[in-house]
């Protein structure tokens, strides 16, 4: 049975510009052309789905069975929010290639580390 | 007996039958391909030998299944993608998801030069190779000539209806020696309408003597009419592919490079210090003008249906059913008749100028919003000035586009009655530092804006809505 995992160390909460070190182990039946790990957000919600990849680390001919670190310095966004139609969501994936087999660690984006909830109006005067 | 298990690797179960599937749907699309590529050479080829000028317009219908052919080949070489063995715990890489906007920006820039090229080809031919001999023909010499032939030539088409066209042979003489031609005018070519060709006919006979205008640059160059006809005006159809190519692919590069600057996803990629005047996204002119296009549009499909409507009508075999099933159609048509108006009237509303103190705002910051309106501003009984965040969710239904909006914060920020301060004034917009700024992906958006209300009594209220780049917090500027 083939399992991969993403270890961040225990922190899923982030600010922008801080670095997420984490490590990915894997153990597959079949020998994978490549390990990749991955960091993007993704959107949840009605829309249809939009992903963006930031950025990436790849090892190559890895063993079927192994343990690599890696860190990724995160961006100043888009930060992790949800709404009542959208919500940002921040992962870091670990994908074995070419099968596609992968598995994610989510985490959040912003300032204070938490999702941001964008909740309903209630008018304010600012004048 | 005991079963054995076969280990299958996870590429491996794609099977035989994902094989097959994909040469089907490979064979299925090459059929779009092949249909839409022979469709579009005979019709190009068509309207260069002067065939049916106006089937320019169907040009765009083989581009459609080039393109979904080309797309469906490309996606059946590709393959699915693989899905990890039921179980294992592991998932699909959702990652895998990510599309590179650029690819689909650029895209649309091919898209629209394909539109560019194929209408400026095909207006060369039929627009200004004609137009430039019209001109030119002005100073070419009467010359008398011999009508040798004349007839109304019939083409079959590939619809089963025909066109027409007008075939003489004259013959006349320039220094001695004899020419011959067979052009009428500069169009050449067949079209629908026989009573019109078969008129000229009748007026060049075989036999007669009639004035014909020979080229002096070349003498084997001759025509019996240089004068212009609304035939001609068929050769402005082209031109619309060319001011879609020409409008399209400015548009689509700004998308491209836009797309190319991932941070744009969050506001303005770089933020410029500076007070910035604030657009709208469309102005009155080209409000009115996108009136004027749908209900052009609208109205023009149905009243395809209410003329077959009326004719039933007036030669009394009225159509019941067509005339019920046409009532809501014909209700929105005359609401986009009415949008017209409300927006000529529009036109006449007191204009209005925008700046904001900074290009873009960051989370929990604040910028001075200036307004000044110019016109009529006397009219304005109430003025309000709100700043909006929403979220815009954009999903497919069938075959339809929806796209949901909900408002999570709204602040007015100014309410005036009439009055001189209506005319111009400043206020102060302060975004909360415990929001989301702003977010543009494809189909998912966090939108700020500054909407102003200006309510004029007995006529179209200005409203308008002015895009504001909310940055993350601690952003530039």
């Amino acid at each position: 049975m083939s399992w991969m995992t993403v270890d961040g160390g225990g922190k899923g909460e982030f600010r922008p510009g801080e670095t997420f070190s984490g490590s990915a182990s894997w153990s597959l039946d079949a020998q994978p052309e490549a390990v990749e790990v991955r960091l993007f957000w993704y959107t949840e919600g009605r829309g249809t789905q939009d992903v963006g990849l930031v950025e990436k680390v790849r090892f190559e001919a890895p063993l079927p069975s192994e343990r690599r670190d890696f860190q990724f310095v995160l961006p100043d966004g888009p930060y992790s929010f949800s709404g009542e139609l959208v919500s940002v969501r921040w992962a870091v994936e670990v994908v074995a290639e070419p099968s596609g087999e992968a598995q994610r660690f989510d985490l959040t984006l912003s300032p204070t580390g938490q999702e941001i909830l964008l909740g309903e109006p209630a008018l304010e005067g600012q004048g | 007996m005991a079963g054995v298990r076969i280990p299958m690797g996870f590429g491996e179960r794609q099977g035989a039958l994902g094989c097959v599937g994909r040469i089907v749907q490979a064979g299925f699309f090459s059929i779009f391909l092949g249909a839409g590529l022979l469709f579009f050479v005979l019709l190009l080829r068509s309207l260069l030998q002067g065939e049916g000028k106006a089937l320019a317009f169907f040009l765009l219908l083989p581009l459609v299944f080039i393109v979904v052919g080309a797309v469906g080949i490309y996606s059946a070489i590709r393959g699915p993608k693989p899905k990890p063995a039921p179980g294992s715990g592991l998932t699909e890489a959702l990652s895998a998801k990510a599309t590179d906007p650029r690819k689909g920006a650029w895209f649309l820039v091919l898209f629209f030069a394909v539109f560019l090229a194929v209408g400026l080809v095909v207006s060369y031919f039929i627009l200004f190779r004609p137009a430039v001999k019209l001109v030119k023909a002005r100073h070419w010499p009467p010359t008398s000539c011999t009508i040798l032939s004349s007839d109304v030539g019939r083409h079959s088409g590939s619809k089963g209806g025909s066109t027409y066209s007008i075939d003489i042979t004259f013959e006349y003489e320039v220094g001695g020696r004899i020419y011959r031609s067979s052009d009428y005018d500069f169009m050449g070519g067949s079209s629908s309408g026989y009573d019109g060709k078969a008129d000229v006919v009748k007026r060049y006979p075989p036999g007669i003597l009639a004035t014909c205008y020979v080229n002096p640059e070349n003498s084997g160059e001759a025509v019996l009419n240089r004068e212009f006809q609304a035939e001609y005006l068929v050769g402005l159809f082209p031109l619309l592919f060319v001011f879609v190519g020409l409008f399209g692919m400015p548009w689509a590069i700004k998308k491209a490079r836009q797309a190319s600057h991932p941070s744009d996803l969050q506001g303005a990629s770089a933020p410029v210090r500076g007070p910035a005047e604030l657009k709208v996204p469309a102005g009155p002119v080209a409000k009115l003008f996108g009136a004027i296009l749908v209900a052009a549009f609208w109205n023009g499909i149905v009243s395809v249906f209410v003329w077959q409507m009326v004719q039933g009508w007036r030669h009394g075999h009225p159509d019941a059913c067509l005339t019920l099933f046409m009532i809501p159609f014909v209700a929105v048509g005359l609401g986009f008749i009415g949008l017209i108006g409300y927006q000529f009237l529009a036109l006449f509303n007191p204009r209005l100028r925008v700046t904001l103190s900074q290009q873009a705002v960051p989370l929990g910051s604040s910028a001075d919003l200036e307004w000044r309106f110019s016109g009529s501003v006397s009219r304005i009984e109430r003025l309000t000035v709100t700043l909006e965040g929403r979220e815009e969710a954009t999903y497919r239904r069938g075959t339809d586009t929806s796209t949901d909006r909900h408002v999570f914060y709204r602040a007015e920020l100014t309410s005036l009655s009439a009055g001189p301060a209506v005319a111009t004034g400043r206020t102060r917009i302060e975004v909360p530092g415990d929001s989301a700024p702003t977010f543009e992906a494809p189909n998912n958006k966090i939108l700020w804006s500054v909407k102003i209300h200006a309510d004029i009594p007995r006529w179209p209220d200005v409203l308008e809505e002015f895009p504001v780049a909310v940055l993350p917090a601690g952003g530039a500027p």
